[in-house]
């Protein structure tokens, strides 16, 4: 699948607000059911928090950065330990209906993060969505993962958490697809930030 | 009043021993839906201090504003008021209260019938239940954030929101010993209510 829009008009790692369709697709979908349930990857914020508030939502905090340097043991980068998952992922009273992602499939081997995403969609109800942010355009990326909150009523505030940058893994779109089994790909845009933003569905 | 669980919940206020708590005036402001008909110092800025020095294991019961700036491991019930974690406070507890602020190191599931606010300096893991939850930027936080106001339902029962102070009977309930030790130290006096099984040193 092509990213619908053209390349990307800011450096790499600058901090950039872009229009995200499928980020807005997801709150949109949010909206339209009741008591939803999000399960955020990343870490907490206040502007996320204050657009689930109304939705009466329950919000899943994984922090999974947080989560892996809190963790005694590495993982096994092959296949982490059950005990890991169901450390991380502890069960919920209902399943969820959208999962962020960010910008965490920079950061993970894809068998790691296809591995943990499985795990996830155990979590989820059917057609569920998983929206993740993919550098694509620029061969460097932030040392860590950014920082993304969503501004207005269209578009994700992207802030980097790094000044350093390294070689960014650029996954295609059919790497990711491939990766993550159990779901498949509803749709991607590339981003002014270039950052590739995508939009999986759970089976 | 502050009562201290030990071996069972504790029933009713009548059981506790009459003794004085002291108040102590905070600056910082509480969350203002924990103020009116409430019975305590709500809202007047006063609030029970369990200074810095003090350690208490059990269950933590009080019909006032409470700032825990000690640690306490049990469960804190103050259903009808604000509780204010400090940000000296260290609390492995299960928490409930009608607005709890967060500002140093919490461990467990909180309920607040009105309001949850983690403030920056705060590190919480565990999850939170209520109807409204403020969380500052920087603050750490992993667990769940549960904003559906049914889920209160089954803990505060018709009081949630209300800023009522009928009683309700009390939901957590944990058994094991409860011990305060320590002395009031820190900013602000701290003395605690106890029955004649607890015990405090210090």
């Amino acid at each position: 699948m092509r990213p619908a829009t053209t390349g990307p008009d800011t450096e790499a790692g600058a901090p950039a607000t872009v229009r995200s369709p499928l980020f807005m697709r997801v709150l949109g979908m949010l909206e339209s059911r009741e008591r939803p349930v999000v399960i955020d990857l990343g870490s907490a914020t206040p502007e996320l928090l204050a657009r689930l508030g109304p939705m009466h939502a329950r919000l899943e905090v994984i922090d999974l950065p947080r989560a892996l340097e809190a963790w005694q043991e590495p993982p096994d980068a092959e296949q982490p330990g059950q005990h890991f998952i169901d450390w991380l992922l502890p069960p919920g009273p209902r399943p969820a209906d959208a999962v962020l992602a960010w910008d965490l499939p920079n950061y993970m081997p894809l068998p790691v993060f296809g591995r943990l995403m499985r795990e996830v969609a155990r979590r989820c109800r059917r057609g569920a969505l998983l929206h993740m942010l993919a550098t694509y355009a620029h061969s460097r990326m932030p040392a860590r993962p950014g920082r993304y909150v969503p501004e207005g009523y269209d578009a994700l505030h992207c802030a980097p958490a790094d000044a350093a940058l390294i070689d960014a893994p650029r996954h295609s779109s059919e790497a990711l697809d491939a990766a993550l089994q159990g779901m498949h790909m509803e749709r991607a845009v590339l981003l002014r930030s270039g950052l590739q933003e995508m939009l999986f569905e759970v089976e | 009043m502050f009562e201290f669980g030990k071996g069972k919940r504790p029933t009713e206020d009548q059981d506790m021993p009459q003794r004085e708590t002291t108040a102590a005036t905070r600056g910082e402001t509480q969350p203002a839906a924990a103020a009116p008909a409430r019975p305590a110092a709500s809202g007047s800025g006063h609030a029970a201090v369990i200074g810095p020095s003090i350690r208490i294991e059990g269950d933590l019961k009080g019909e006032e504003d409470l700032v825990i700036e000690g640690e306490v491991h049990g469960t804190v019930n103050l259903r009808s008021n604000a509780l204010t974690i400090g940000g000296k406070g260290q609390v492995k507890a299960d928490v409930y209260a009608h607005t709890i602020r967060v500002e140093g190191t919490m461990e467990g599931d909180l309920y607040a019938a009105e309001r949850a606010v983690i403030t920056k300096s705060a590190d919480v893991r565990g999850n939170i239940t209520s109807p409204r939850v403020s969380l500052e930027d920087g603050a750490r936080f992993r667990g769940s954030i549960e904003m559906d106001p049914e889920s209160l339902q089954p803990v505060f029962g018709s009081q949630r929101g209300s800023g009522s102070s009928e009683k309700q009977a009390p939901a957590p309930v944990r058994t094991g010993g409860a011990s305060a030790s320590g002395g009031a130290g820190g900013a602000g006096s701290a003395s605690a209510t106890g029955t004649g099984k607890d015990t405090a040193t210090g």
